[in-house]
């Protein structure tokens, strides 16, 4: 029996489960920083009253 | 007051340096809180099915991933209808912005489904109806967003992208009935309006999972639209300089 195999029965599906929920929140959390991190960069070029959030 | 000249534009340190507001921070805050009572629950209070074991933990992430994509989908399709019959430029950034945020969350919904698809059926990947219908849905907002970023004219690439964007509430209706329509692997909906197929801890943690990821859905469209609308401002920006110059160029000559 090879190792990934009684890693696996070992483990169960703890590790699709770990991945899943890595890739969701990893993602989510990826993304919003790109976004944030454009948003400060655009923000700098733009004046304050043609953001209308300000 | 202190000011700083960025390119042409008079930019003042006394208004918010990021597309974030109050609202949006409160609602981060929430959001944050929500999605760790998602953790607590989801991975766990909440107990292993009794067919799955432990793999059901992923659907209380893959569900409301792929319901979220699907609002995307319809915020893009109703912007896009808006954006071609009253040429509103606010509805068009919507549907861009929204667009984005659908595609990520169909990413999450084919690739945490494959993972789930893994342990239950024995595959990653079979093309039967859903998965096909639903990776089509991928293609077709990749599809919308390259056109959006075509390097034309905002409007001819805002009218050609909203045409796109008219195709995505048909392909959800066909991926949302794929299961009912044709014999596939994957099961029918877990939730629907004769009700659910789970109940207890499961349903809370379901529960959970969908109002979280609904204030990170939320919370990423508000941002996202507000850095487009940037991008717009910068874009016009730099039109205005450049006729600028060219009247300039004109007057000298």
């Amino acid at each position: 029996m090879s190792t990934a195999v009684i890693l696996a029965e070992a483990t169960g599906t703890w590790p699709y489960v770990a991945a899943a929920w890595a890739v969701v929140f990893g993602g989510m959390g990826a993304y919003a920083l790109v976004t944030v991190v454009r948003g400060r960069r655009l923000s700098k070029k733009v004046a304050p009253e043609k953001r209308r959030w300000s | 007051m202190t000011t700083e000249t960025v390119g042409s534009v008079q930019a003042s340190d006394n208004g918010p340096t990021s597309t974030g507001s109050r609202s949006t921070m409160i609602l981060g805050i929430v959001t944050i809180v929500a999605l760790g009572v998602l953790i607590l629950f989801g991975l766990i209070l909440s107990p292993a099915d009794e067919n799955q074991g432990e793999a059901v933990r992923i659907m209380y992430v893959h569900v409301p991933s792929a319901t979220l994509s699907y609002v995307g989908c319809f915020l893009t399709t109703i912007g896009s209808v808006v954006y071609l019959w009253r040429k509103s430029r606010w509805w068009e950034i919507l549907a861009y912005a929204s667009a984005e945020v659908a595609a990520l969350f169909t990413a999450f919904t084919l690739i945490t489904g494959m993972l789930w698809g893994r342990p239950t059926w024995g595959v990653f990947w079979i093309w039967d109806a859903r998965l096909t219908s639903e990776a089509m849905l991928m293609l077709l907002l990749l599809g919308y967003l390259a056109v959006r970023g075509l390097a034309a004219d905002y409007e001819v690439r805002a009218k050609r992208a909203a045409i796109v964007g008219l195709l995505l509430v048909p392909n959800v209706l066909i991926v949302r009935e794929s299961v009912q329509w044709w014999r596939t692997l994957h099961q029918k909906p877990t939730l629907s309006l004769a009700g659910a197929h789970i109940e207890g801890l499961m349903l809370f943690s379901l529960f959970t999972g969908f109002i979280a990821i609904t204030l990170v859905f939320i919370w990423m469209v508000i941002h996202r639209f507000r850095v487009a609308w940037l991008e717009e401002q910068v874009d016009l920006e730099g039109l205005d300089e450049a006729i600028a110059e060219r009247r300039a160029e004109g007057a000298l000559s």
